[in-house]
């Protein structure tokens, strides 16, 4: 341990910077001048919640903080915390000039070829009138200039394009952004989803409204007899949706504040209230009032408005078939959303659950994963893993530069028979000839790389079924594949001496792509242990232990294969429990709408019941009659809901590269679910109805 | 007050026309008592209709304070029977939801009287109608009695210069339904126009005259005979 210095993995986001970040961020230092906080190689600034971790009530102003035991740096200022919804997270900021100072030459190689790598994230903060489109035109000339040569060698092709900041987050889908970005898609979805049962109320309203049409019917014929115009009666139903309305949004943004915290922890973002600046959000909140005030009171204002008052008086009017064929066309249209917002969550849970156990080509289960920082733990790493694979807890190590879940390096090559200019882009993850039997992965031809004859390995390769399928090799073994190296004409071939089945390095999102697996010990960053799920924690235990002889400076940090690989899906997973939470909230409001209208069809025809029951119907046969009468509806949905379901899903699906097949299946039982939920809504209702007392109902005349 | 030239009303559904009224001519006096009188379906809540204007005769001429003013928009009408034309109804109309202070007030929103000439009003029908105990309450939770005299006192309340009443005692017993004529005779005793429609001599009695309708006709002498006829027993047209 190092008194003098306070050692952090860079696990805690350390990131580079030169001195124009304070000009270009609003960052707020609250500590240090901006001006000179990052002008030497050893300075950097760290956050407010890091100076308060690590430091407490010291001034941490000069104290040396040790990254992963290969630099110190000073700390030069003290940043305010970052909000929530940054573009990117920083806790540590250091100079961009000790990158400079740990390996000038790389860095003068990159700065001379830009072909090299993309290391940075370049931010341009451009002037208020600035025209964005004649900037970008200037971009291909400044390529030309700087990496013109290179790319007419290589044969390829540089693009530079400016993004707004803004719309990183949700918009952009670009290889290793900065920090993981969210999907507007989803935002899309939610909000379409939100739109749906905001309608579904407004149906609930509209068709309730039309269904107590005549119960209120005599009321307005009364207003007309004593002098109401039909422009005072609209204004006053329009003026009751509207405060009907009002209250729902105090309610509702009650509800909101109340729930945030359970649908931030369900979505896995922090949400806030004031994210959204108060005028946009009061603003848009007044148009959604107003918009759903109108757009739910409008059919009753202007139905219930037209009736004529001596007919209404005279008791000559009837609200009409019409009006019964609106409301059938609103009960279809809420359980169409509704049956297909089933379907979509049952697509939805499949496509997960297929992900979650289709076979991935290697085995993740009980595989611990150790990072390794000081490779030159390496060095005498055979004699270590020979203790470690005695432990009974431990059945196989092997040490790679990538572990399945990680994005491997994409590099191009020249297999045999392929031209320069015919290259082809492969995968690249480097592995010791442990590594196969510890994944699990099948070799399908040739071999693995060999124990005992190490030394041949260097010139040996492994490739998978899609390379040589893509290749048209029909017996890889023996075929060579020449990687270029960069700046010179020199390449390095090597030989394929194995061919493994495909596996899944990556989601289910992905393709498998062609891969190139090499044995390069330089490379290998990941220690992997396939451990025996019996006896776990002792193993744990002793790992811990182990560690410690094995890498003192760093902490025993693991992760489990399963759970690492796993997370790629939390998206999905989250957008599943997201999607089903608004389906059971649509599912709700549309059966309590179907249970209004059921129960006013009950009323309406007490004296019919009554009658039927007088001649000899039986208690099922009025159930009957009264269920079927929105069930079949019901049914109708499911024409529109299914190919609506179908196009959605379908489309959504396209994000997977490994996708289940759409069929009748889900839909099937999202029809036979939203009639189950129909009947019972509705049987209540007809049971109550068709069980009351005939006398009572005809004396209800 | 009101005029009636060949008034004629067709009703006309799918399959059938029925002619509740058939070139009735009618004239009202100012400060008149009419009773109209005649058999279920002879056009007498039809005339009342017409009257009111809450609806227009199909052929004809019908006046109101010498205008013509059957051919008329809802919303010209509707204009006309503010403040001119009270109602008074068999089955009361009272609005549920309001209470029996809203409910006479209802016509003086209409016509935008302020609000303090409003309570002015109200509180002075309530008390000539002796309601001032239940002014609080709900249609739904007074007698019949007392529910004909709100409605008495919503159609009173904006002075119209007419009141129409449709069988105006029909849901009360004798009692209460002597307290409604007083009432509509003291208001004609003080100037108002009243015509009611009625299936009771004895409230017809309290007319000033009598208008025999049937079949949409108005009896006349040459008519009266079929109209009696149709009155007696059956016992006495078999033999």
């Amino acid at each position: 341990m190092f008194k003098n210095y306070l050692t952090v993995s860079v696990r805690n986001i350390l990131r580079h910077a030169d001195e124009s970040i304070f000009d270009v961020f609003t960052f707020r230092l609250i500590r240090g001048d901006p001006k000179s906080a990052l002008k030497t190689a050893s300075d950097v600034v760290i956050t407010e919640n890091i100076a308060k971790k690590y430091f407490g009530n010291e001034d941490p102003i000069g104290k040396i903080i040790k990254f992963e035991n290969k630099y110190p740096l000073t700390v030069s200022g003290v940043m305010a915390n970052g909000p929530l919804n940054s573009h990117f997270t920083v806790n540590f900021l250091a100079s961009f000039k000790v990158l400079i100072e740990l390996d000038p030459d790389e860095y003068k190689r990159k700065m001379e070829n830009w072909t090299r790598g993309v290391d940075n994230y370049t931010y341009l903060l451009l002037q208020k009138n600035c025209d964005v489109e004649e900037l970008e035109k200037k971009f291909p000339v400044l390529i030309e200039t700087h990496a013109g040569n290179i790319l007419k060698i290589l044969g390829g092709k540089m693009v530079f394009f400016l993004q707004p900041l803004r719309s990183i987050h949700l918009h952009s889908r670009l290889k290793a952004e900065i920090a993981e970005n969210g999907d507007i898609v989803y935002v899309y979805a939610y909000t379409a989803v939100a739109l749906f049962i905001i309608f579904i109320a407004c149906v609930n309203f509209v068709n309730l409204s039309t269904a107590r049409a005549a119960g209120r019917t005599k009321e307005v014929g009364i207003r007309k007899v004593l002098g109401a115009q039909r422009g005072e009666l609209i204004c006053q139903f329009l003026e009751e949706s509207l405060l009907l309305s009002i209250i729902s949004l105090m309610i509702a943004l009650g509800l909101v504040e109340l729930t945030l915290p359970l649908f931030s922890s369900l979505s896995g973002s922090p949400l806030n209230l004031h994210f959204v600046s108060a005028y946009r959000l009061f603003g848009g909140l007044l148009g959604l009032l107003f918009f759903v005030a109108i757009l739910a009171g409008s059919y009753p204002a202007f139905f219930l408005s037209a009736f004529p008052p001596a007919c209404v008086l005279s008791g000559r009017f009837n609200t009409g078939s019409s009006d019964i064929r609106f409301r059938n066309i609103l009960v279809v249209l809420q359980f169409t959303i509704s049956i297909a917002l089933i379907a979509g969550t049952g697509i939805i849970f499949n496509q997960i659950k297929y992900m979650q156990h289709k076979k991935l080509g290697f085995d993740k289960e009980q595989v611990l994963v150790l990072r390794v920082i000081d490779d030159s733990i390496l060095k005498s790493f055979s004699s270590i893993k020979d203790e470690l694979k005695s432990h009974t807890g431990i059945t196989n190590v092997a040490l790679s530069s990538h572990v399945p879940g990680q994005s491997p390096s994409f590099i191009v090559f020249i297999p045999e028979g392929f031209n320069f200019d015919q290259s082809q882009l492969m995968d690249r993850i480097s592995i010791d000839s442990d590594f196969i039997p510890t994944m699990g992965i099948e070799i399908i031809a040739g071999r693995n790389f060999s124990s005992e004859f190490a030394s041949g390995n260097s010139q040996a390769i492994l490739i998978n079924e899609t390379a040589a399928r893509q290749f048209g090799w029909k017996n890889p073994i023996g075929k060579t594949i020449d990687q270029p190296v960069p700046d010179t004409d020199q390449k390095v071939t090597k030989t394929v001496v194995g061919v493994v089945q495909d596996f899944h390095s990556e989601s289910l999102h992905k393709r498998i792509r062609p891969l190139y697996i090499e044995y390069e010990t330089a490379n290998f960053r990941y220690i992997s242990l396939k451990l025996k799920p019996q006896i776990i924690s002792d193993t744990l235990a002793f790992l811990r232990k182990k560690w410690k002889q094995i890498d003192p400076a760093q902490a025993f940090d693991y992760f489990f294969l399963d759970e690492a690989f796993g997370r790629q899906y939390k998206a999905d997973e989250k957008l599943a429990q997201i999607f089903s939470s608004f389906t059971l909230l649509a599912i709700f409001i549309a059966c309590l709408g179907l249970f209004g209208l059921a129960s006013f069809t009950a009323e309406k025809r007490t004296k019919e019941i009554a009658i039927r029951k007088a001649l000899g119907a039986s208690v099922s046969q009025i159930i009957l009659l009264l269920s079927k009468e929105f069930t079949r509806w019901v049914l109708v949905a499911n024409f529109i809901a299914w190919p609506l379901a179908y196009l959605v899903m379908n489309k959504w699906l396209q994000n997977f590269a490994y996708r289940i097949n759409l069929g009748l299946g889900t839909f099937v039982l999202s029809a036979l679910l939203a009639l189950l939920i129909a009947l019972l809504t509705v049987g209540f209702q007809a049971i109550r109805a068709a069980r009351a007392n005939p006398v009572d109902a005809l004396r209800y005349e | 007050m009101i005029r009636t030239r060949n008034l004629t009303k067709v009703f006309t559904t799918e399959e059938l026309e029925t002619t509740a009224l058939n070139n009735v001519n009618v004239e009202v006096q100012d400060g008149e008592f009419v009773a109209i009188m005649g058999p279920s379906g002879c056009g007498k809540s039809t005339f009342l209709h017409i009257a009111g204007m809450l609806d227009n005769p199909s052929d004809g001429e019908f006046f109101f304070m010498d205008e013509e003013v059957s051919r008329y928009s809802e919303k010209k009408r509707a204009g006309l029977r503010k403040g001119n034309i009270g109602f008074v109804f068999q089955s009361f109309n009272l609005i549920d939801e309001l209470t029996v202070y809203e409910n006479i007030e209802l016509p003086l929103l209409y016509l935008k009287v302020s609000s303090g000439d409003r309570k002015k009003r109200v509180n002075e029908m309530l008390e000539q109608l002796e309601l001032m105990p239940r002014k609080n309450h709900f249609p739904q939770q007074i007698s019949g009695g007392q529910q004909q005299r709100v409605a008495v006192a919503r159609a009173v309340v904006a002075n119209p210069k007419i009141i129409l009443a449709d069988e105006p005692t029909g849901n009360l017993d004798s009692s209460h339904g002597d307290e409604v004529m007083k009432i509509l005779v003291d208001l004609n005793e003080n100037g108002t126009t009243i015509v009611m429609v009625t299936h009771s001599p004895a409230y017809a009695d309290y007319a000033n005259r009598v208008i025999h309708l049937f079949d949409g006709h108005i009896v006349t002498e040459n008519l009266k005979e079929k109209y009696d006829r149709h009155m007696r027993p059956l016992s006495e047209v078999a033999s």
